[in-house]
């Protein structure tokens, strides 16, 4: 069966769902599912989806993915020290989970608990941003919708825990949905890690949707670590909304799955200050797609994009920037850079920039970039008496470094340059282990 | 036995011959001078002993310490005591000054089986020979050489061959770009280099930098030779007349 038949006409609403939950839950699965049979995936014809091509997944055969043979432990590594909650091909798996300790004024829970005890807690939240007719994968995740994460932070709650939520896939052919919904009330302020890799290297589907709410005044920043299974396929969107004076500062690290796509769509309040830094990092034949739109729909409101990417051997980047700025949206500040560094002939990097203005007193801009590393630069490292990898292994380090230091959160930037010093050092046999917080000068 | 030995060096660049038949002798603690007009290959001259891709020799040969030069890559060259301060040193956001300073004295203390210095030791040993040229700690940990004045990027220059102590120094129009307090700075730093093992190849095309630096021999360069050898009093006679009696021979 194709994609389309079986996420489509012929597939089983509920799947192999556990979970009923409340009666308005029902109705948002069969609208989204009713909006997904008219449209399939999404083809290269819409302009959103220009440059990555779903032909393939569409034909290949795929299976619900089973959620039960998760794991008995994660590694060191990826556990970590703090609180944190594991989905298993988008189930939440309490064993794998570290929920105790969590501070006052944040919970972290599993999807389905929470629809099934206290469903009042998110019915004004789940599937209110992730909607619309020009998102049918988000149509196809919500269809599903069964389990996953939800985080919510009561308002004015300072979190000082980085809290982590992590997306494990398993099987080949099997296809998955996680569903994240953050809830950040009025004047908090918390830092979210999602980090996203496999129990084993398959040939899964992960179509992960993540509705994220900022309210007045609150700070999220929301670090993404994409490192699926190199077979792997791993579309997701973020659909952010930002309410008056929020912050939403975002980072995301692409370095895994063969077709990838990490999508943002937020909206912003007045006053709203919306920061995007993404690093994607392509081998073989990876395709790595980073979309933005972001939507100024007040007036005051600021955003960044900043992404860079590295692609060697015949892997593909793709950046699609989209600044909207709508009519009351005056004194929007909107910015866009991309930056493509291509280590082989054969890797490709297309760029779409876009500014859509419909007000006169903005200051928006775009940029994009597109190289292989510098000689004058290699000639420089390597006449101080680094040689040729190394200094390869520094320059590309460098200049993944420019949207890394972008991270406010300092652990984060380190584990960070950790997964890309061992991208790095996969590359060229050579460490990148500059320190550029820690050590110098400190 | 000379320092750096070049016999009848012939280079080019893309086909175009540069250097026509270079020789150039420098013992262990004398400071050379070469001086010359606009596309004598000053320049080609420097980059072609530094090893840069695209400078073909064709002909001749270069010894540092009796060891051919010509076979080593870029990085093998620096490793055996070469060092070239670069005219243009290069803009790397993303790389502090430090950390890349570290990279380097670590690449040459384990050609020299040496154990690598940690982040704290190489702050202690840096920060000395910073103060000494007038660069901060700001300076340090900024990206290197990114939105340095041309002062600033020619001290860190100095900074490097003194953190290097390289066996041969080539300064590449070091003085370009420099006012003259700027310049009094890295005359005193490289002066401070001077020692009876190390030779020194300061190339420029003024006399002001060898007012502060005296040069042992002073050789001017046309057309991809060297024409003429003196001692200091050349560089006077240059400034006074200028190469029109080098190129009307040439």
């Amino acid at each position: 069966m194709t994609a389309n038949e079986i996420f489509g006409a012929t597939f089983s609403p509920r799947g192999s769902s556990t979970v009923d939950g409340p009666p308005w839950l029902a109705n948002l699965r069969q609208c989204a599912r009713e909006q997904f049979e008219a449209t399939g995936l999404p083809r290269r014809k819409v302009e959103n989806w220009r440059y990555t091509d779903l032909t393939d997944l569409g034909a290949q055969a795929w299976e619900p993915a089973q959620a039960t043979s998760a794991p008995s432990e994660l590694s060191a590594e990826i556990a970590g020290t703090g609180p944190r909650l594991t989905l298993f091909n988008g189930r939440f798996v309490p064993q794998l989970s570290n929920l105790d300790g969590l501070s006052d004024g944040a919970r972290l829970m599993g999807l389905a608990d929470c629809l099934a005890a206290e469903p009042t807690l998110i019915d004004r939240h789940l599937g209110k941003l992730a909607v619309g007719e020009a998102m049918p994968l988000a149509a196809l995740n919500t269809a599903w919708i069964d389990d996953g994460a939800v985080l919510i932070i009561a308002p004015g709650a300072k979190i000082d825990q980085r809290l982590h939520i992590v997306s494990l896939g398993d099987g080949d052919r099997a296809a998955f949905h996680p569903r994240l919904l953050v809830v950040a009330g009025d004047g908090c302020s918390v830092t979210l890690v999602e980090h996203h890799l496999p129990v084993q290297d398959h040939a899964y589907f992960s179509n992960s949707v993540a509705e994220i709410f900022v309210g007045s005044g609150a700070r999220l920043e929301h670090i993404k670590i994409q490192e699926e299974a190199m077979s792997a396929t791993h579309l997701a969107a973020a659909h952010i909304r930002l309410d008056d004076e929020g912050s939403y500062e975002g980072f995301i690290l692409q370095k895994g799955a063969r077709l990838a796509r990490h999508e943002i769509a937020a909206e912003l309040g007045a006053a709203a200050d919306c920061r995007v830094a993404a690093a994607y990092l392509g081998n073989g034949d990876q395709h790595l797609d980073t979309t933005i739109r972001i939507e100024h729909v007040r007036p005051g409101a600021t955003s960044r994009q900043h992404v860079r990417g590295v692609l060697t051997d015949q892997a593909r980047g793709v950046f699609q920037g989209k600044t909207t700025v709508h009519k009351g949206a005056q004194q929007t500040d909107g910015q866009q850079m991309s930056r493509a560094l291509l280590l082989s002939p054969e890797a490709r990097f297309s760029a779409k920039p876009e500014l859509e203005i419909y007000a006169d007193d903005v200051k928006c801009g775009h940029g994009a970039t597109t190289g292989a590393l510098s000689e004058d630069a290699m000639f420089y490292l390597e006449a101080r008496g680094i040689d040729r990898e190394t200094a390869r292994a520094l320059l590309i380090g460098a200049f993944v470094e420019e949207v890394i230091a972008e991270i406010s959160d300092a652990p984060s930037r380190t584990a960070l340059r950790a997964l890309v010093g061992k991208w790095l050092f996969d590359l060229t046999g050579h460490d990148w282990s500059i320190d550029l917080d820690d050590g110098d000068l400190a | 036995m000379a320092l750096l030995d070049v016999k009848d060096l012939h280079a080019r660049i893309a086909e175009t011959d540069i250097l026509n038949g270079l020789s150039l002798s420098i013992g262990p603690g004398e400071v050379h001078a070469i001086m010359g007009p606009n596309g004598s290959g000053k320049s080609t001259l420097s980059f072609t002993l530094a090893g840069r891709d695209g400078y073909e020799v064709t002909s001749g040969s270069a010894e540092l310490d009796g060891t051919d030069l010509i076979q080593m890559s870029v990085e093998e060259r620096a490793r055996a005591g070469l060092f070239l301060a670069l005219q243009y040193p290069v803009e790397i956001p993303g790389v502090t000054g430090t950390s890349f300073l570290r990279t380097a004295v670590n690449a040459h203390r384990k050609h020299r089986g040496e154990d690598p210095m940690d982040a704290m030791d190489f702050v202690k040993f840096i920060r000395a020979k910073a103060t000494a040229l007038d660069i901060s700690d700001d300076m340090l940990k900024r990206p290197l050489n990114v939105g340095f004045s041309g002062g600033e990027k020619k001290r860190f220059e100095v900074l490097q061959m003194t953190a290097l102590e390289p066996r041969l120094a080539i300064l590449d129009e070091t003085d370009s770009g420099l006012d003259i307090d700027a310049m009094k700075v890295v005359a005193e730093g490289v002066n401070n280099l001077r020692s009876p093992e190390r030779g020194m190849l300061v190339i420029t095309h003024y006399q002001r930098l060898l007012d502060h630096i005296a040069p042992d021999y002073v050789h001017v360069m046309v057309a991809g030779r060297i024409v003429e050898t003196g001692g200091g009093e050349l560089v006077g006679e240059l400034e006074k007349n200028g190469y029109a009696r080098f190129l009307a021979a040439a």
